[in-house]
């Protein structure tokens, strides 16, 4: 725990030693306060709304906020130190993570200014609100999850932001994806059925659960419910163990490079 | 941590035998190389191998690919494995939990049904099946209707299994379309919603804009949305596909009523709730009223009906019909011949405006659209909020007591109210009540044979009392709405009282700042968050990149 505390504290003290703490924050809420202004001069809040807008911004601003995670020990060779000190590598992970998830949060809690705005100016809040928080937070914390391995793939930041980048607008496509699939499902059973098996709506229906399986694996889907209002338990879990399952993939990949040579 | 590695390599490359090059199977060397695992590797310094001139041998190139593809296999065999469970868990738990642990936190709770819809749902038998013309994502990407899946999905949770919904696409299934509707009778297309009763055969459809309340702004001339009326509209074509009887409410037209979807949307869905069939009537081509009707409803004629239409409208009251009169905003007409029916139960439609005098019971400076009061009677029986109606005719009960007509009053106004006279605000009556709505119950017709109903009469000053205009200003809290409803209640005898679907639309969820003061805080507030806020950020990161130039 105290290794785990040592690294976490270290980097999110990294984040702020550099401009890149600030510049993150400077464009978090420059973006999210022109939102809001905009609407707010227009008699208007809704932080909801905002919230929604800015996952957006994921695919720009975590790819910046991971990319240095492990791609920048690799580069400049003090990764071989971090594996010498007497810690181990999920610790490692785990701190890393923790500290530009800590900064997500800063972020994030910069949005708290415009929910009193909001309430001083009579506006609403609503419980609704919460949900959309949550939701928000846990889709922050898959996505630096994501970037937070992709970093630990390589040795290059640029290459390690694209390729983050890459895969959130994969992310983002992924719906579309999925009904292009479900169509091509339903037409190739359409034209494979020679025999009449299946009736049409049955073909239809293989269509439409292919859409929902992909759908089903897609972050950015499961995560409609909280912006529409619905709390529901399992999407939190489904974030959770995805957030989880990419942490331990990270601790593999450096699992190897730490006890393998070639 | 290096020295560690090193040992631990040395110490199975020094019991390698020449020969296989084979690893031995010591429990430090099966073992995933963790870190956890390095203190086995310490505790064998003794076998180090140190080459002649003292420093150490790499272990040899096959011996270490050896081992990086064990280490590669066993992290490979160990992802698959959590992933699988992770996987595995998710399906579990959407399989067992689903939907159950889900809240819905809109202000609206327009995710939700009602109490009135889980009434309707218990008490249902029959299996309803709700299909919808196109795929789950069209909806779950509509601006406005993304609730609407997840409002079905409440009706199929609490409804004990009778309701089935289903998502087919005409597109990838074009049979759906004769199969739902054999005979084409509906004209079903994509993106619609079949609500039908497999075995009776009967079905609603419902369009997407059935599922929202809009309303046409006057200044824009946009039609603008002012509510959600979906659950409203569910459970109405649920009630209705299983209703034993449908009765059927008639809208004379021919006089240039307007139609219901242009001013009276809410009481159309009012009436489709509970199972109303609605249909226009022209009594100026057609002979009689026809038998099956429940309520004839004379809605805002801008001018008077026919003499023919008159009598044909009394032939049919003297069989026991019951009507509904209430006339558009006030002009001064005078009805003649509507009154000539109205005879029949003792009431006159006046040509003299109300005007209210009690400024605490109508709208700032708008004395004449007032609040008003409602008595108790048979259709009201305990206390209710008021009642918007504006513009509205007084409306007389006729001096002329007979004992088979039965007479009350419905809505009034405060006793400070007066007439004006044809519209003249000059010339005003006396104050004192001036009735605005009366009801009328009249069993001279009734022969226990060929007459078994009384016919009924209710007769409002205004139609403003259930048109759009007015339930976007008062919403569903004032009792204009369920006034609507008991109404049609009362005259149709008891023909709908199976469910008492009296389900108000959904308010949209108002974000509108209430500030009311100076622009001054507004401003203070948008400039403060987006451009002093990101430049004191900037600032910062400025100071900390000059610090760092200089380290």
């Amino acid at each position: 725990m105290k290794q785990t505390q040592a690294i976490y504290r270290r980097e999110l003290n990294a984040y702020f030693k550099s401009p890149i703490g600030y510049v993150l924050l400077a464009i978090f809420i420059f973006v999210s306060s022109l939102f809001f202004a905009v609407n707010l001069l227009g008699y208007y809040a809704n932080i909801a709304s905002e919230l929604n807008f800015m996952q957006g911004l994921f695919f720009v601003l975590i790819p910046i906020l991971t990319m240095k995670t492990f791609a920048e020990e690799r580069r400049s060779g003090t990764e071989i130190l971090l594996f010498t000190t007497p810690v181990t590598t999920p610790q490692i992970v785990v701190g890393k993570y923790l500290a530009a998830f800590t900064l997500f949060l800063i972020m994030t809690a910069t949005t708290l200014i415009h929910v009193a705005i909001t309430v001083l100016l009579q506006g609403t809040v609503d419980v609704l609100l919460l949900g959309t928080y949550v939701g928000f937070i846990l889709s922050g914390a898959v996505y630096i999850a994501i970037g937070v391995m992709i970093s630990s793939l390589t040795s290059n930041q640029i290459i390690a932001a694209i390729v983050s980048v890459v895969i959130f607008i994969g992310f983002m496509l992924l719906e579309a994806i999925a009904s292009l699939l479900g169509n091509f499902t339903t037409t190739i059973l359409q034209n494979l059925d020679f025999l009449n098996l299946l009736s049409a709506a049955q073909e239809a229906a293989a269509g439409e659960a292919v859409t929902k399986a992909v759908n089903w694996i897609n972050p950015a889907t499961r995560l409609v419910d909280f912006s529409s209002g619905i709390f529901r338990l399992t999407p939190i879990v489904f974030l959770i163990s995805i957030t989880l399952l990419f942490l331990y993939l990270t601790v593999q990949v450096l699992e190897r490079r730490r006890w393998t040579q070639s | 941590m290096t020295d560690n590695k090193d040992a631990n390599i040395k110490e199975t490359n020094s019991t390698v035998t020449p020969d296989s090059g084979q690893l031995p199977t010591t429990p430090a060397a099966e073992s995933t190389p963790t870190a956890e695992s390095t203190p086995a590797a310490e505790s064998a310094p003794a076998k180090q191998s140190v080459s002649p001139s003292g420093s150490r041998r790499r272990p040899p190139k096959r011996l270490v690919d050896r081992r990086s593809r064990r280490i590669g296999r066993i992290s490979l065999l160990t992802t698959l494995v959590v992933l699988a469970i992770v996987i595995l868990v998710n399906i579990v738990l959407e399989t067992v939990v689903g939907d159950r642990l889900s809240w819905d936190l809109t202000q609206n709770q327009l995710m939700s049904i009602g109490e009135k819809t889980e009434e309707l749902l218990e008490r249902l038998e029959e299996d309803v099946h709700i299909s919808y013309l196109g795929t789950e994502n069209d909806l779950l990407n509509h601006s406005t209707l993304a609730f609407v899946p997840q409002l079905l999905n409440d009706y199929v949770n609490r409804g004990r299994g009778h309701i089935i919904v289903e998502y087919v696409d005409p597109v990838a299934d074009p049979s759906v379309i004769s199969r739902l509707d054999p005979q084409s009778i509906h004209q079903l297309s994509e993106r619609q919603f079949v609500v039908q009763n497999r075995a009776n055969g009967r079905l609603r459809v419902l369009s997407q804009q059935d599922l929202v309340a809009t309303q046409l702004n006057q200044q824009t001339l946009q039609t603008v949305m002012t509510g959600y009326s979906a659950e409203n509209a569910f459970s109405g074509a649920i009630n209705y596909v299983t209703l034993d009887i449908v009765p059927t409410v008639y809208r004379l037209t021919g006089h240039g009523e307007p139609p219901l979807e242009e001013s009276f949307q809410v009481l159309g869905g009012l009436m489709d709730a509970n199972g109303f069939d609605v249909s226009d009537i022209n009594l100026l081509t057609v002979e009689k009223v026809p038998e099956d009707a429940a309520v004839l409803l004379i809605l805002a004629p801008p001018a008077d009906i026919s003499g023919p239409e008159a009598d044909r409208i009394i032939a049919w009251i003297k069989t026991g019909g019951s009507i509904m009169v209430a006339p558009g905003a006030f002009t001064g007409q005078d009805f003649a011949n509507l009154n000539r029916v109205l005879q029949e139960f003792n009431i006159e439609l006046t040509s003299d405006r109300v005007r209210e005098g009690d400024s605490s019971l109508h709208l700032p400076n708008y004395p004449t659209y007032i609040l008003a009061g409602a008595p108790k009677n048979d259709i009201t029986t305990g206390s209710v909020p008021e009642t918007l109606i504006s513009e509205a005719a007084g409306v007389k009960i006729l001096q002329n007591p007979v004992e088979w007509i039965e007479t009350s009053v419905l809505l009034k106004t405060s006793d400070m109210a007066v007439l004006e006279e044809g519209g003249n605000p000059a010339s005003i009556s006396p104050e004192g009540v001036q009735n605005l709505a009366v009801m009328s119950d009249s069993t001279g017709y009734m022969d226990g044979t060929n007459v078994k109903h009384s016919s009924r009469a209710v007769v409002f000053g205004s139609s403003s009392v259930f048109d759009d205009q007015t339930f976007s200003l008062v919403g569903y809290q004032a009792y204009n709405y369920m006034l609507t409803y008991l109404s049609f209640d009362w005259l149709s005898q008891g023909q709908t009282d199976v469910n008492k679907l009296v389900i108000p639309n959904k308010q949209l969820a108002s974000y509108k700042i209430q500030h009311t003061g100076s622009t001054t805080p507004i401003y203070a507030a948008a400039i403060g968050t987006a451009v002093v806020l990101p430049l004191l950020m900037l600032l910062l990161a400025i100071i900390v990149y000059r610090r760092r130039k200089h380290l």
